[in-house]
């Protein structure tokens, strides 16, 4: 079963990274970006490749005080931070597009009306 | 005094035609009308039937949604200096009869945005529309302190002055309570008046679906705190 989490994260590692950084030499996304996603995907194989960390990292924050729960909470927030920013971006995008469309679609119509000599 | 009439078409290849055919071309107190024709990106020949009326036809290149479709229906309006701008859907359901109904409180300046109502005169409605139009009635009173019956009625006039102060940039179905939303906050004169609904096997298996209800709510939630 370890084993098979092993291939899998390394899978999607392997995937992730390659494309944040070609996205990134192709300037599509920031450095910031990629050193962002460089880091959390090393972190992900790290815990893939050696789960004791887990244990260890919750020595680190106070044994078994922490508890699993706390771990799952913060990777929680951490899954809807990410969320929200997709939203916040697509979002973006979204309006953009529309007044794009708005200007395409007004400046054509308007264009026509010109060359038909109609006022 | 200049009236333009806005219609997101998205797929209305059956019947975008007949609709703008059927809609008025003189109204008592309107000097000229101006029909707008939004074609949000079709995929079926909903373009070529437009280009068969005598519809202003405007082309998304893309489907962006009926929010962004009205949008640019209002921003031509607002270039032809139309005084007053009619919203109504693409899909049959409304009578174009009830155009005079909503611009009269406009005419007569008793109002500065009218929503042509479903239920007030609910006959017809299927129950579970009531239920999910009561669920938007409240999320946008809640959101704007106006109590309207139908804010979901893609049937409205909005005023010239109005039309100017309004800043709208939803894209789909989340318009409508968009526009009651701005109007409120400008302070503006709302006003409702029952209209009649063509309920065709076609009208019915157009609109929204329930399961869109989150989605506005969290594209009006996100546009209160300004995200």
């Amino acid at each position: 079963m370890q084993a098979a989490a092993k291939i899998f994260a390394t899978i999607l590692g392997f995937l992730v990274l390659s494309r944040a950084y070609t996205d990134y030499k192709a300037k599509k996304e920031s450095l910031i970006m990629m050193v962002f996603w460089t880091l959390t995907w090393v972190a992900i194989l790290s815990i893939a490749y050696y789960p004791d960390l887990v244990r260890r990292l919750m020595d680190l924050f106070g044994g078994e005080r922490t508890g699993l729960g706390t771990v799952f909470g913060m990777g929680l927030a951490f899954v809807l931070y990410v969320s929200y920013r997709v939203y916040t971006k697509a979002n973006r995008i979204e309006k953009a597009l529309g007044k794009l469309a708005r200007r395409l679609a007004i400046g054509s119509a308007e264009g026509k009306k010109t060359r038909s000599g109609k006022k | 005094m200049k009236l333009a009439i806005v219609i997101p078409v998205f797929n209305e290849s059956k019947v975008i035609k007949t609709v703008i055919n059927s809609l008025p071309r003189r109204l008592k107190g309107i000097d000229k009308i101006s029909i707008i024709a939004v074609n949000d990106g079709s995929t079926d020949s909903s373009q070529k039937e437009i280009l068969k009326t005598d519809a202003v036809l405007l082309n998304h290149p893309i489907n962006l949604g009926t929010g962004s479709a009205t949008i640019t229906g209002f921003e031509m309006a607002k270039k032809l200096s139309t005084d007053i701008a009619v919203s109504i859907d693409g899909d049959g359901q409304h009578d174009p009869k009830d155009i005079e109904k909503v611009i009269e409180p406009i005419l007569e300046q008793k109002a500065d945005l009218v929503i042509g109502s479903r239920l007030i005169k609910s006959e017809g409605m299927p129950k579970l529309k009531k239920a999910g139009n009561f669920i938007f009635n409240f999320i946008t009173f809640i959101l704007c302190g106006r109590w309207v019956s139908d804010t979901q009625s893609g049937f409205k006039a909005i005023s010239r002055p109005l039309l100017s102060k309004l800043r709208l940039d939803t894209m789909g179905y989340e318009i409508c309570s968009e526009i009651i939303i701005e109007a409120a906050q400008q302070k503006a004169i709302v006003k409702e008046v029952p209209i009649r609904v063509i309920y065709t096997s076609y009208s019915k298996s157009k609109g929204q679906s329930m399961l869109n209800g989150v989605n506005i709510l969290t594209k009006l939630i996100f546009r209160k705190v300004k995200i």
